[in-house]
């Protein structure tokens, strides 16, 4: 060998191995592949050490942070890691911590770290990716005619209880209902309170219903309860299950509060529960453990954000209050919350009143000129009459999003990289931090209607009246200003096109490896049970297009669908050209300045004349330019064998459709 | 010699005279201190050679008012992890045989954070490359056979990027 670089008398495979350990727990898990090839002693060095060396990569790249799901993670949950060398015994306790803290529904234990850092990166992996299996859990009323009799079939909204593993939805005319995530069995019902589109709240065990307008019913998860606590529950039922023996895990109320005002908006993120007033002037912090409750009046929410003093969605971290009303989100700093706002553009801050932001945040006054409202930037007020519809956090991301407003074609999906930004606004007429580290993703063709957000990841429903609704996914990270962002840009997934749902669902949830959509049964042959499953066209079938599905569309797997929907979403899914959607989107600063080239899959409504990678999709284009009619026409037919076989648009739901990006076996 | 003074004397036999709070940052050098109570003795490291103890020695003083390290704290640190400092990354700025010797020298003095620059440079290093990319700049001789290195990428097929 000539070369002179590499020409030393120290070599690296003679270091130490404590030290050839800590260089390769530097490393990524693909780099660390590609090292392992290199030479025998490269192999040897991980075989010696698998366990220290993925342990230490598993912290050094996130993979054994704590994962929050369902929205709904409680209020502080941070964990340090010493760091450990080859001389350290690898404590099992500190494992066990930190599969438990991933929520990963039905894994209790991981063996080594090996194992766990194959099963962590896979995930990791399969999300940047958007890969996914799917299946669909159906809600198993019929196997209790009494409950399915006194609440009715549909259901209204839900969260995910991970630990139990459970579905808990309340029931379209009342009622609440826990199911067994993986097969849909009936586990824990409670008659009450009866009344059409009942709330559901769940963080940590604890579940909240809604009882009336001021009235709130906290329940514990049977498994949470004191031990000296008389379990004397004449509310609810327990099942058991056909399989076996396990007792059922149930809720029991545990207390109730009234509040002296009619409440719209809740969130629960134990211990704290948030509620605005049906006229948004106040806010109530119950704290379910320590017992105790705050009201807040927010004079601010009126004057700041919204001219009809409706508050759409309220959602708190440790730090603030979430509000989102019709020209932007106010955020609330109630007195005596922990943390900090800012670094540098911290103030000295009064600890009786509350603090409040806009964000997104105002134009800066020289550009006010052109953002009155309808002026077209994105700044709060930015558009004309239309709501936020939900906030959601993740670690430090903040993500909003509103449907189109007024004339304009154009939804957006607004994300701030850095909440603590917020806060960040000391300048006079210069950009703030916020706005600096604030995108605008810009969506037409449909309206944002769901959103949920955690662990890094905004996964988002996009609903058209004509064309049906999608499933995407954005994998976020962190970027210092608009250069730096739109250098690479992150790009829109499309999980599902069509989505199997009729109207807007009434929710969307997101654990660490899964994605819970309610869907109607009938959109699939029946006894199916996992129809989005791509399978192979059927070899008679009419058309000859040779291409591949959306790997998470329907097809039926053996007999042929059987009700109208499901053969009418099934010619739906057939029409769709593999990969493409007729959305289009890209991302803009608040400003509205700059712009990038669109992001996410080729769009059926794009012009011709932009260019497409591969350039397929323009020749596609050309050969049959009325691709979006024939689409609409598909989703009438949809929604028609829905009217025929008597399924109606907003009525609820029977079943999930579930994306799972955790690995096989 | 001043009580604030230390004698570090290398593999070839040259001496330094450091400030004490300089040499603590030496966990081996620090502890021996602390066994020989005062002493006008120079401390023998021979593991390290005079060019490479004056290089090691810019780090210490240049950190010598650090606070101790903790832990890796999860939510500040690990989004840093290759990460080096803007002094730091200037200062590591040297020919491989210079890197690999600090990283040595700090293993045995015990240096705790000048290793972890050693080993992040090191890892930055290898970060993206392929195989025949590592083997070249480190002078490693692929040893496999064709079928033992298809055979080991299937093993850790589940690492790999995609």
């Amino acid at each position: 060998m000539t070369d002179t670089a590499a020409r030393t008398t120290t070599s690296l495979l003679s270091f130490p191995p404590e030290v050839l350990v800590i260089i390769l727990g530097h490393l990524d898990f693909g780099s660390l592949a590609r090292f392992l090839v290199v030479s025998r002693t490269c192999h040897a060095l991980f075989k010696a050490h698998p366990h220290h060396i993925s342990r230490a990569i598993s912290i050094h790249q996130g993979l054994a942070d704590p994962r929050t799901s369902s929205a709904a993670a409680a209020l502080d949950h941070r964990s340090t890691f010493p760091t450990r060398t080859l001389d350290d015994h690898l404590d099992p306790r500190e494992l066990a911590r930190v599969v438990h803290s991933q929520r990963w529904i039905g894994i209790t234990s991981i063996p080594t770290w090996l194992d766990y850092a194959k099963r962590a990166h896979v995930i990791h992996r399969n999300w940047r990716t958007g890969t996914a299996t799917s299946r669909l859990v159906t809600l198993d009323w019929a196997a209790r005619p009494a409950v399915a009799g006194a609440l009715g079939a549909p259901f209204w909204r839900f969260k995910v209880d991970v630990d139990a593993a459970y579905l808990v939805v309340s029931g379209l005319d009342g009622g609440y209902l826990a199911f067994r995530a993986q097969d849909g069995q009936l586990a824990w019902w409670s008659l009450l309170p009866r009344g059409p589109y009942p709330h559901v709240e769940l963080s940590e065990g604890f579940l909240v219903q809604q009882l009336s307008s001021r009235t709130y019913l906290a329940s514990c998860r049977t498994d949470l309860l004191p031990a000296d606590h008389l379990v004397d529950d004449a509310f609810s039922s327990t099942a058991v299950p056909r399989d076996g023996s396990t007792p059922a895990l149930g809720y029991v109320p545990s207390h109730a509060v009234t509040t002296s005002f009619p409440c719209f908006a809740s969130k629960l993120r134990v211990p704290k529960l948030v509620a605005t007033s049906a006229d948004g002037q106040q806010l109530h912090v119950w704290d379910l453990v320590a017992r105790t409750i705050d009201t807040l009046d927010v004079p601010a929410f009126a004057a700041d954000v919204s001219n009809d003093a409706r508050a759409y969605y309220v959602e708190l971290d440790d730090e603030c209050v979430y509000v989102a009303g019709q020209h932007a989100v106010l955020v609330v700093r109630p007195p005596g919350w922990g943390g900090r706002g800012g670094g540098e553009g911290e103030r000295e801050r009064d600890d009786d009143e509350p603090e409040y932001r806009t964000w997104p945040p105002r134009a800066p006054a020289s550009l006010s000129a052109h953002t009155a409202p309808g002026g077209g930037a994105w700044y709060a007020f930015g558009c004309d009459g239309v709501g936020w519809e939900a906030v959601h956090h993740a670690g430090r991301h903040l993500v909003a999003i509103g449907r189109r407003a007024g004339d304009t074609d154009e939804a957006k999906l607004v994300w701030t990289c850095d909440k603590r930004a917020v806060w960040n606004d000391e300048g006079e007429d210069e950009e703030d931090e916020v706005e600096r580290k604030t995108v605008v993703l810009v969506i037409e063709g449909a309206d944002p209607v769901q959103l949920a957000v955690e662990n890094d990841r905004a996964v988002f429903v996009t609903h058209d009246d004509e064309l049906g609704a999608a499933l995407w996914l954005i994998n976020l990270r962190a970027f210092v200003d608009w250069e730096d962002f739109a250098a690479d840009p992150p790009q829109p997934i499309c999980l599902a096109y069509p989505l199997p749902t009729l109207g807007p669902p009434s929710r969307v949830e997101m654990t660490s490896t899964e994605i819970f959509v309610p869907t109607v049964a009938a959109f699939f042959p029946p006894s199916t049970t996992s129809p989005l499953e791509p399978a192979p066209e059927p070899s008679s079938s009419d058309h000859d297009h040779d291409h591949d599905h959306d790997p998470t569309a329907a097809e039926p797997a053996a007999a042929p669908p059987t009700s109208r929907l499901a053969r009418a979403f099934t010619a739906m899914q057939r029409a769709v050209p593999p990969g493409r959607t007729p959305l289009s989107f890209h991302w803009e600063p608040l400003s509205r300045t700059s712009r990038t080239p669109p992001v996410g899959p080729p769009s059926l409504l794009l012009d011709e004349d932009v260019r497409v990678p591969g350039g397929s999709f323009a020749r596609l284009e050309r050969e049959d330019d009325d691709l979006v009619g024939r689409l609409r026409e598909a989703w009438e037919g949809v929604q028609q064998a829905a009217r025929e076989d008597g399924i109606e648009g907003h009525g609820g739901s029977d079943a999930f459709a579930v994306w799972d990006f955790a690995p096989k076996g | 010699m001043s009580a604030n003074k230390v004698k570090l004397s290398t593999s070839d036999q040259e001496e330094f005279d450091v400030d004490r709070d300089v040499a603590n940052r030496s966990v081996l050098i620090k502890n021996m201190l602390e066994d020989l109570g005062d002493s006008d003795q120079a401390i023998p490291l021979p593991n390290v050679s005079a060019n490479v103890l004056k290089k090691v020695l810019e780090w210490c003083e240049h950190h010598k008012k650090d606070p101790e390290p903790i832990a890796e704290d999860l939510d500040d640190n690990r989004r840093k992890t290759t990460e080096i400092s803007d002094w730091d990354a200037k200062f590591i700025q040297v020919d491989q045989e210079m890197l690999f010797e600090i990283i040595l020298a700090a293993n045995y003095l015990d240096i705790k954070p000048l290793l972890d620059v050693g080993c992040k440079t090191v890892a930055n290093m290898i970060k993206g490359k392929q195989p025949e990319e590592i083997r070249k700049l480190f002078n490693i001789v692929n040893d496999f056979t064709p079928e033992e290195e298809a055979q080991i990428k299937k093993e850790n097929e589940w690492a790999e990027d995609r």
